[in-house]
């Protein structure tokens, strides 16, 4: 257990058994941006997710305060995000009156146009990771969401499975397929060059 | 390829967008008031079993928490407590007598303990549990009748009749320890010891049993039955006894010849201390019948001429009747006395000439002495206790002047006398006969 994930742990023990503020916000410190990283890639805009990120540890604070059970906080983290991504393409799609919402699943929530403009400075092959990111664009929201979760944040399987509601073995499933669909893509896109 | 792309994916996480700092820290202190305003400070935390889920998830996966080490932690609590309450249960049932509410547990408890000892195939730790069941009955037996409750005889019985069967178990076991090739000696010992145990404390029955100020028909069988286990644990001792010779002499070790000859010469002992015992209390109840048979005699004089006459004749007449019954095993049990004292020091001169198999059968000898003895002397006290009910001799502290208290029922008066009698009986209080009780009342009264 890496030690950041031993702290995590033991400062949800602490929030549980005395609902310090103080620990809760020692978690944000911990959080804070990358969950801010993962919603701004799906709603790029600044203030949505600025607004989104705070929802979702007020939305963490009522759900460690009702005792409910808690697997990882980071997972709860990014669930809590999701949806809240999911609950702002909604009521986009519902003033559009453009999108069905009937379903989540109809609802794309992917990063569209976000990752080209958004990739820095750093990037030894920039050619290269626009390749992937036009890929990632192409693949299916189910597997993209996935791929990204797991590489790009880094999440663990047990965490993403939370996050999605799914079962681990789905996930390792959809992981391993997303990574097949990528790999296609990236060899079509070699192939139309 | 596949490691390139996943190397290539995570190198993408670089290009992540960062809050502003700015924001970050208005947004914690935004949180962190809104937060705090919900916090509602808690006097009494309730104990809740998450925290320790919580706990235990910072060392394993909680996955595995919830899934396996929750449900074992669940199991082993509700098998712990099952455990615990069952020997608490077990542990006060212990102590617990026939007839309350705790009794079934102990006999439930003892069963477990044969039927475990069974399933093993340990045949010797089964039948020292048996041994110790029955000694446990005849506790139990000796328990229930200090009591002096008529309505737990029937309850006593029933102790008894299961004493009986256990001592039959227990007989039939030292028949297979006698058999095996295998068992030891040390069985034959240990039966030896809780069968002598038994008897004695079957012994110790009989005396509250006649000391008891009630008594009925019921009672009357009990001590039938009581004397007819204790014979039997006295030949269970005896067999065990036996059956340690004949082990001994094949060459088994596990028993010393001095323990062997210990245990014949304790037998013979008990024997010749069994019938000295019984010339006693005859002796005593001798005493006793010829004080009130004088007394009688006087108040029958006294009563002459007055409406007592006939009542006074006739209690007479059973006293004159018990007092020869009384004067006849007097004689016998000096008799049976002298030939068990003969054949106690026959049995200890073989004894000291290593013949042990010839010394147990003198066990045998005088054990069927007393047990002559014994009938004699309980035929003789019951009919005393016919012709008097209850038989108090209470003892001043100079035991100079006894006072024999008489209570009789006699199908025309209700007649209670209580005698001043004016020869000194000094009455030993260990004989089973005389039930000694103290009381201040010394006066002549006559009641209709």
């Amino acid at each position: 257990m890496s030690r950041s994930k031993f702290s995590e742990k033991l400062l949800l023990l602490k929030l549980r058994t005395t609902e310090d503020p103080e620990a809760f916000a020692k978690l944000y410190d911990i959080y804070a941006k990358r969950i801010y990283s993962f919603v701004f890639f799906k709603v790029s805009n600044r203030e949505e997710a600025e607004d989104i990120t705070s929802e979702v540890f007020l939305k963490a604070w009522r759900y460690i305060n009702e005792k409910k059970k808690i697997e990882s906080f980071s997972g709860l983290l990014y669930r809590l995000a999701r949806n809240c991504v999911i609950d702002l393409y909604r009521s986009k799609s519902k003033q559009k009156e453009t999108l069905s919402i009937d379903t989540e699943m109809t609802i794309e929530i992917g990063d569209s146009g976000k990752w080209k403009e958004d990739l820095g400075e750093n990037m030894v092959n920039k050619l290269e990771m626009q390749k992937i990111v036009e890929a990632l664009q192409k693949m299916k929201q189910e597997y993209r969401e996935v791929v990204t979760l797991r590489y790009v944040d880094e999440l663990e399987v047990s965490e993403i499975a939370e996050i999605t509601g799914k079962g681990q073995i789905a996930i390792r499933v959809t992981l391993h397929r997303g990574l097949k669909k990528l790999k296609e893509l990236l060899k079509e896109n070699q192939a139309v060059e | 390829m596949s490691r390139e792309l996943i190397r290539q994916l995570k190198s993408l996480k670089h290009a992540e967008i960062k809050p502003s700092e700015k924001w970050l820290k208005s947004n914690r202190e935004l949180l962190l008031s809104q937060i705090k305003n919900t916090v509602i400070p808690k006097e009494n935390t309730k104990f809740d079993f998450e925290t320790i889920w919580q706990a235990l998830s910072i060392f394993l996966p909680y996955s595995f928490v919830h899934k396996v080490v929750r449900p074992v932690v669940v199991v082993l609590l509700m098998v712990g407590m099952g455990i615990s309450s069952w020997v608490v249960a077990a542990s006060a049932s212990s102590e617990s007598l026939p007839g309350e509410w705790l009794y079934p547990a102990k006999r439930v408890t003892e069963a477990t303990q044969v039927i475990v000892a069974d399933v093993v195939g340990d045949t010797n730790g089964s039948t020292l549990l048996h041994a110790e069941f029955a000694k446990r009955r005849a506790e139990e037996t000796r328990d229930i009748v200090s009591q002096n409750d008529p309505d737990k005889i029937e309850i006593a019985a029933k102790t008894v009749s299961d004493l009986k069967d256990e001592m039959e178990t227990v007989s039939a076991k030292l028949e297979e320890i006698k058999a095996a090739q295998d068992s030891k000696a040390e069985m034959a010992q240990n039966i030896n010891q809780n069968a002598q145990e038994i008897k004695d404390v079957l012994k110790e029955v009989k005396v509250n049993l006649l000391a008891n100020t009630v008594t009925t028909t019921d009672s009357d069988d009990l001590s039938v039955q009581i004397s007819e286990v204790k014979n039997l644990a006295k030949d269970t001792a005896v067999r065990a006894v036996e059956i340690m010779v004949e082990k001994h002499l094949q060459g088994d070790t596990s028993v010393s010849k001095d323990d062997v000859k210990q245990a014949i010469n304790d037998q013979l002992q008990s024997a010749i201390k069994d019938a000295n015992e019984l010339k006693q209390s005859v002796d005593e109840v001798n005493k006793v019948i010829g004080a009130v048979k004088t007394e009688v005699n006087v108040l029958a004089k006294d009563a002459k001429g007055t409406d007592l006459v006939s009542t006074t004749q006739a209690l007479s007449d059973k006293i004159d009747a018990a007092s020869k019954q009384t004067q006849a095993a007097v004689s016998s049990t000096q008799q049976f006395n002298v030939v068990a004292g003969k054949t106690v020091d026959e049995g200890q001169t073989l004894l000291s000439q290593d013949n042990l198999a010839s010394a147990v059968d003198k066990i045998k000898e005088v054990n069927t002495v007393t047990a002559q003895s014994e009938k004699i002397t309980d035929d003789t006290l019951k009919a005393v206790q016919n012709v008097l009910p209850v038989v108090a001799v209470a003892t001043d502290i100079p035991a100079v002047t006894s006072t024999i208290v008489i209570v009789t029922t006699t199908p025309s008066s209700s007649l209670s006398i209580i005698l001043g009698v004016s020869n000194t009986v000094k009455i030993a209080t260990s004989t089973p006969a005389m039930i000694i009780s103290s009381t201040t009342n010394s006066t002549n009264t006559i009641k209709r």
